[in-house]
């Protein structure tokens, strides 16, 4: 993803105006974010998870859970996501409860912008 | 059920400390054999990307193999149905983002619940949208910009790239918190993309057909 949308930008196609997040964006850390920008809090992104069917045990979603953890802590994931223009959440982040967390969060913050504006499946 | 519980009960009395053994050796096996990522989407789109790159770093972890299963459909539906359905052993677990295990939910008729059907195991990566606009656009900062588009309602367009509804929602968001006006138009994903709505940049499309992962964007134009 860096990689194709800069060269836009740097090929003078595109002006990048901000990164609708809290923090500068490692893959482009010139872009200002959107608070710097000024609109404050015009949050959005994709971000990615791993999930077990309901039901299945602690230890087993522990074992998975540490086994993760362990991954993203490694320099070559680590580089590795980063050349995909991902940015890994802090280690406290990397758990079941974040994860719940910021699942409803979301949804509680876009289900009825999508409900209002009517988007559905094609 | 209570009977059963008293007979475990009354097992467990009589066998001691060693009658939790065979439910804690069943776990400590974990796992015993292959596990299978299902990724709901593509191989070679960003998904598939990430998982293959956890996939390889996980599976020394675990001591097991680690199978990628491509299941695309309906958004990531499919794939994602296909894990609410599986045993929950930790033998098949469901890689997604904010779309397939949020988003998803409102858009589509889904016979899960993103919610109710799945157990979090962790937060992988995040990568924002962004906001971009053809360089010829007569505004060098988000403030002009949206001063610009002020002065112009209903003029501009924003082209939002990927099968993905969060940059369009993020335009339907931004126009709400900054009380600006201006249509949206989505495009298909690269690599299958071969149009795009945003005038005068349709001749650099092919550099985002080789872009490695998919491009979130909102391009104003």
């Amino acid at each position: 993803m860096a990689a194709g949308s800069l060269v836009l930008v740097r090929d003078g196609y595109l002006i990048a105006y901000a990164v609708t997040a809290k923090t500068r964006w490692a893959a482009a850390p010139d872009i200002p974010t959107i608070d710097e920008a000024g609109v404050p809090g015009l949050y959005a992104s994709v971000w990615h998870g791993l999930w077990a069917p309901k039901g299945t045990p602690r230890e087993v979603i522990t074992r998975l859970n540490s086994a993760v953890q362990a991954a993203l802590a490694d320099a070559t994931v680590r580089q590795r996501f980063a050349d995909q223009g991902q940015d890994i959440p802090p280690r406290e982040q990397q758990t079941p409860q974040a994860l719940a967390a910021q699942q409803k969060a979301e949804i509680e913050k876009w289900w009825p912008i999508i409900k209002a504006a009517n988007i559905k499946a094609e | 059920m209570a009977s059963y519980i008293a007979r475990r009960k009354f097992l467990a009395t009589l066998l001691g400390g060693a009658a939790g053994w065979p439910f804690t050796a069943r776990a400590q096996a974990y796992p015993s054999r292959p596990i299978t990522i299902v990724v709901p989407f593509p191989a070679g789109g960003p998904t598939d990307t990430l998982a293959r790159i956890l996939a390889e770093h996980v599976r020394i972890s675990l001591g097991q193999s680690v199978i990628i299963e491509n299941v695309s459909g309906a958004g990531g539906s499919i794939g994602v149905g296909r894990v609410a359905r599986a045993a929950p052993d930790g033998y098949t677990v469901s890689i997604g983002h904010s779309q397939t295990h949020g988003l998803n939910g409102a858009i589509y008729q889904l016979p899960y619940d993103v919610v109710k059907d799945f157990e979090p195991v962790s937060l992988l990566a995040d990568t924002p949208i962004w906001i971009v606009a053809r360089k010829t656009l007569p505004a060098k900062d988000l403030r002009e910009l949206i001063a610009w588009l002020k002065e112009n309602p209903g003029k501009a367009t924003a082209g939002t790239v990927g099968v993905l509804a969060i940059p369009e929602i993020t335009g339907i968001y931004f126009q709400k918190k900054t009380g600006t006006s201006f249509s949206l138009c989505r495009t298909a994903a690269p690599p299958r993309s071969t149009k795009i709505c945003w005038p005068g940049i349709s001749t650099s499309i092919s550099v985002w057909r080789r872009a490695p992962s998919c491009l979130c964007a909102m391009a104003i134009s």
